[in-house]
C-alpha cells in the first residue's frame, strides 16, 4: 500500500515536471504589455479629476476624506462630484463631461437639501446645452425652444433617477446601512442596470460624540463587545473596506473639524508651504508649522491609515477674484499624498473653478 | 424574578484631566444591559431605549442630579410593562385612560424597535422560526446575544464559521434572516425624483409674517429643516417666535417649547389682533379662540423633561390621522438655556446629549414635516465680539442660521444671515459680526 502510493507520487511528480517544463516555457510568454495594462485598466478604471480635487488622480477603490471647519464648502463638493457622476457624457448631441454611472450620498449630518441639488444640476445642464453648438444657433422658432425644454427635462429625470440617498440618525443605523449595502448595490444594477460609481458620506464623524458618550457601560458576558466608539468605528471601516472589494467604488467623506485657534482665519492668507509632519497615534494633532493651525484629529487610526485626505479652507477674501467677485475663495490642501502648493478654488451654482 | 438581585455599585469616571467623580447607580444582576431607567422626581419613570438610554443614564451619573436614581435592568425584568403599552399603542388607544396613565410613564419612543433589536434573540424566535437554540448558541459562542450585537461584529467571519459547522446551511439560512432584519433598520433608500416630490408634497414653507425675515430665509421657516435664531438678550428672538407661532396658528398647530417662561398669550393676541381683519368684535373673539387653541404650550426646565416631551410628540405624530388641522411648526425657546447647564459640567455626555437633542429635532422635522424654530443665545467671543452659544459641535446641526440683534436707540431690530442651505458663502460667525455687512435688513416688528 505504501509502496504503490509512494510510486504514485513519483510518477506524479514526473508527470508534472515534465508538464511544468512544457508550462514553464508558456510562463514566460507575456499575457499583455505595461502599455496594454495600463490601458486596460483605465478603461475600466478611469482616472477621475474633479475640480477641486483635480491634483491627485484619484479612480475608483479610493477613499478620499475632505477635512475642513464648518461651512468650507466640503458638502458642496461632494453635491458637484455627485452631479458629475450622474450626468452623461453624451446626450442628445450636447457633451455634458460627466461619467454616467449612479452616485450614492450617505447623509449623517442630515442637512441635505434635494432643491438646492436639483438647482444645481439644472445649472448644470443648462451651462452645457448653452455651450454647445445647438445653442449656438438662434433659439429662433418656439418649437425648437420647447424641444430644448423637453429634453433638458427628460434628461433631469434621468440624471435624478440615479442619485440614491439615504440618511442616518445614529450609527446603528449607518452600520446597518453599510451591511445590507451590498445586496442593494446588487438589486440595483439587477433591477436598473445602474452601476453605482460613487458613494458619498457626509460628515463622517457625525456620531463621533454620541458613540463616545454612550461607552460607560460595558456588557458582561463571554466575548461580547460593547457598543464602545472603537467598535463602532472599526466595524465601519471594515465593512467599507469589504464592500470596496466587491464593489468598486470611489468613496468620499467629508469630516467637520474644529481647528483649534480662534484666529486661523487671519493668519490662514498670509503663508503657504511645508507640510506638517503626521504621527501615527490614536489622537494626533496635525500641526502646521507655519500657520500654528492645530486641529485634533478624533477619527480612530483605522479610519485614518484607509483614505487620502485633503482639507479645506474659507480664507478671507482679501485676494482679489477677477471671474467671480462675489464668492469666497477656499483652499484646499491634500495632506495625503501630500502636496507642496495649495490650490485656490471658488464655489458657484454651476461647479467648482480652480484659481491659479 | 428572584434570582436576580438588585446590586449597589459605584463606579469611578475618571476625567480627562485626572479629576475623579464617583457615580452611584444600581445595577441589576449581570447580562444583556438593554433598558436604562430614570426615574424622575417624584416617582415618574421615563425610558428611552438604546444609545440614547446609556448616555442618559451616564450623564446623570455626572451632573449628579440628587432626585435622580438610575436603574439599569435587563430586559426580562422590563418586559412586563413594555409589553402592555405596545399592545395599546397598537391598538389604536382602545383603552384611553390605561393608555394615558402608561403613557405618563413611558415614552413610547421606539419602543416596538426596542422589542425587536435589543431583546435577547430568542425573543424573535416566535416570529422567526428559524433563529431556533442551536442558531442561538452558535452566536453565543462568538459573543452575540442581540440583533444590535450583530452590527458591530463581522458577518462575513461568522459566515465562514458557519461554513465549517454541521448544518452550516441553516445557520446561514438564521444569518440572512438576521440581514434582513437589519434591513429593517434603517431609513429606505431613496432616489432623486423621490425626494425632490416628496419636497415639493410636503416641505413647504411657512411665513413667519415679518417681512425682513422671510426675505432673508426666502419666504420663511422650512418644513423639513431646522432654523436656528441666535442673538444676545433683548433683541426680539422671542418675539418673532411669538409673531411666527401667530401667523402659523391661524392653520396649523403649533408646539411651543417654553424653558424661560417667555410665553406670552396677551402677546399672541395682540399679533392676531393685527392679522385678523373682521368686523365684528364677536366673530373676531371668535376667531381667537379658535386659533390661539392651535398653540400648545408646555414649560420644561430641564434636557430630559425637553426629550419626554418630544418623545410624546412624536408618538401622538405617528397616530395621528391625516385630515383635520396638522401640527407643523415646532418652537423650542430657548434650547441654550436647556443644553448649556449639561455641557458645562462634563465635555463627553453634554455633548453627547446636545447631539442627540439636535438628531431628534431633525428627525421629526424630516419624518414627520415639521418647521423647528429653535432660539440660541450667543456667549462673548474672541476679540470681544458675541458669538452663537453651544459650540463648534452645534454649529452642523441647524440648517439655517440668522442672527437677531437690536439697532440702538431705535426699535428696529436687524437680521443677519450666518448660513443658509442656498447660501454657499460662509459668514465666519466667530469675527466680528458687524464688519459683515451683507444682508441684513429691518425687521420692522415695531415693538411698542
Amino acid at each position: 500500500m505504501n509502496n504503490s502510493s509512494i510510486n504514485n507520487s513519483r510518477r506524479n511528480w514526473q508527470f508534472s515536471s515534465e508538464e511544468m517544463g512544457s508550462h514553464a516555457k508558456s510562463w514566460l510568454v507575456e499575457d499583455e504589455t505595461a502599455r496594454e495594462m495600463l490601458e486596460r485598466v483605465q478603461t475600466e478604471r478611469p482616472f477621475l479629476l474633479l475640480p477641486p480635487l483635480h491634483r491627485v488622480p484619484i479612480r475608483v477603490g479610493n477613499v478620499v476624506e475632505l477635512a475642513g471647519p464648518s461651512s468650507s464648502s466640503k458638502t458642496h463638493i461632494l453635491i458637484q462630484a455627485a452631479i458629475t457622476c450622474i450626468l452623461p457624457k453624451q446626450w442628445n448631441g450636447v457633451s455634458y463631461g460627466g461619467l454616467g454611472h449612479s452616485a450614492m450620498f450617505i447623509d449623517l449630518d442630515c442637512r441635505f437639501d434635494i432643491s438646492r441639488f436639483s438647482e444645481l444640476l439644472n445649472h448644470r445642464i443648462m451651462e452645457a446645452g448653452s455651450s454647445s453648438k445647438i445653442g449656438c444657433h438662434k433659439m429662433g422658432s418656439e418649437a425648437q425652444f420647447a424641444r430644448m425644454k423637453h429634453y433638458n427635462e427628460e434628461l433631469f429625470a434621468s440624471c435624478m433617477k440615479r442619485f440614491l440617498y439615504i440618511r442616518c440618525y445614529d450609527s446603528s443605523e449607518f452600520l446597518a446601512t453599510l451591511k445590507t449595502l451590498h445586496y442593494r448595490l446588487r438589486k440595483e444594477r439587477e433591477a436598473h442596470g445602474l452601476n453605482v460609481h460613487l458613494l458619498l458620506i457626509d460628515s463622517i464623524g457625525a456620531f463621533h460624540w454620541l458613540d463616545r458618550g454612550s461607552s460607560s457601560f460595558s456588557p458582561e458576558g463571554d466575548n461580547r463587545k460593547s457598543w464602545h466608539l472603537q467598535n463602532v468605528s472599526e466595524a465601519m471601516v471594515q465593512e467599507i473596506r469589504r464592500l470596496l472589494l466587491v464593489h468598486p467604488m470611489l468613496v468620499m467623506a467629508t469630516k467637520a473639524v474644529v481647528l483649534g485657534n480662534k484666529y486661523s482665519t487671519n493668519e490662514l492668507t498670509r503663508s503657504y508651504g511645508k507640510w506638517p509632519a503626521a504621527d501615527n497615534q490614536y489622537s494626533r494633532n496635525v500641526t502646521s508649522t507655519d500657520r500654528q493651525l492645530p486641529y485634533r484629529e478624533y477619527m480612530p487610526a483605522v479610519w485614518q491609515n484607509m483614505h487620502l485626505s485633503c482639507r479645506c479652507y474659507d480664507i478671507d477674501d482679501d485676494l482679489v477674484n477677477d471671474e467671480h467677485p462675489n464668492n469666497s475663495v477656499f483652499l484646499l490642501e491634500w495632506l495625503m499624498p501630500p502636496a507642496n502648493s495649495l490650490d485656490k478654488f471658488t464655489v458657484t451654482d454651476t461647479g467648482v473653478f480652480i484659481l491659479s | 424574578m428572584e434570582r436576580f438581585r438588585w446590586r449597589h455599585g459605584c463606579e469611578e469616571i475618571r476625567e480627562k484631566d485626572g479629576k475623579k467623580d464617583k457615580g452611584e447607580y444600581w445595577h441589576w444582576g449581570f447580562e444583556f444591559l438593554t433598558l436604562c431607567f430614570c426615574f424622575g422626581s417624584g416617582g415618574q419613570l421615563a425610558t428611552t431605549p438604546a444609545v440614547k438610554a446609556r448616555l442618559l443614564s451616564a450623564a446623570l451619573f455626572i451632573a449628579g442630579g440628587s432626585d435622580h436614581v438610575v436603574l439599569v435592568a435587563p430586559y426580562e425584568v422590563v418586559e412586563p410593562y413594555i409589553r402592555p403599552s405596545l399592545w395599546a399603542l397598537e391598538s389604536n388607544f382602545q383603552a384611553e385612560d390605561e393608555l394615558k396613565k402608561r403613557r405618563r410613564l413611558f415614552s413610547s419612543f421606539s419602543i416596538s424597535s426596542l422589542v425587536k433589536y435589543m431583546a435577547p434573540l430568542k425573543n424573535l424566535e416566535t416570529e422567526y422560526p428559524i433563529i431556533d437554540p442551536s442558531f442561538r448558541k452558535f452566536c453565543a459562542s462568538h459573543g452575540i446575544f442581540s440583533v444590535e450585537d450583530f452590527l458591530i461584529h463581522d458577518l462575513y467571519m461568522l459566515a465562514a464559521f458557519a461554513e465549517q459547522d454541521i448544518s452550516s446551511e441553516r445557520l446561514k439560512e438564521g444569518i440572512t434572516q438576521v440581514l434582513s432584519i437589519i434591513d429593517d433598520m434603517h431609513q429606505p433608500w431613496w432616489n432623486g425624483m423621490e425626494l425632490l416630490e416628496d419636497a415639493k408634497r410636503n416641505k413647504h414653507v411657512l411665513p413667519t409674517g415679518i417681512q425682513g425675515i422671510d426675505l432673508l430665509l426666502g419666504g420663511g421657516i422650512h418644513i423639513g429643516q431646522l432654523t436656528e435664531l441666535v442673538g444676545p438678550s433683548s433683541s426680539g428672538k422671542t418675539q418673532v417666535c411669538l409673531q411666527t407661532a401667530s401667523n402659523v396658528a391661524s392653520n396649523h398647530m403649533v408646539l411651543y417649547i417654553d424653558t424661560s417662561n417667555s410665553f406670552s398669550p396677551e402677546r399672541i393676541a395682540y399679533f392676531l389682533g393685527k392679522i385678523i381683519d373682521v368686523a365684528s368684535a364677536q366673530a373676531k373673539n371668535q376667531i381667537l379662540q379658535k386659533v390661539m387653541s392651535n398653540i400648545l404650550c408646555h414649560s420644561v426646565f430641564d434636557i430630559f423633561a425637553m426629550f419626554d416631551v418630544l418623545h410624546q410628540l412624536e408618538s401622538h405624530l405617528r397616530y395621528q390621522d391625516a385630515g383635520g388641522c396638522q401640527m407643523r411648526l415646532l418652537i423650542v425657546d430657548s434650547i441654550s438655556l436647556l443644553i448649556s447647564p449639561v455641557l458645562g459640567s462634563s465635555s463627553t455626555q453634554g455633548r453627547a446629549l446636545m447631539l442627540s437633542a439636535g438628531y431628534l429635532l431633525k428627525k421629526l422635522a424630516h419624518q414627520h414635516n415639521l418647521a423647528v424654530l429653535v432660539i440660541n443665545h450667543t456667549v462673548g467671543g474672541e476679540g470681544g465680539c458675541s458669538k452663537p452659544a453651544l459650540g463648534d459641535s452645534w454649529k452642523s446641526i441647524p440648517h439655517s442660521r440668522l442672527f437677531l440683534s437690536c439697532v440702538r436707540g431705535s426699535n428696529d431690530y436687524n437680521a443677519l444671515i450666518l448660513k443658509h442651505p442656498s447660501m454657499d458663502q460662509p459668514l465666519q460667525d466667530d469675527t466680528s459680526i458687524g464688519s459683515r455687512e451683507r444682508n441684513f435688513i429691518d425687521l420692522g416688528i415695531g415693538i411698542d
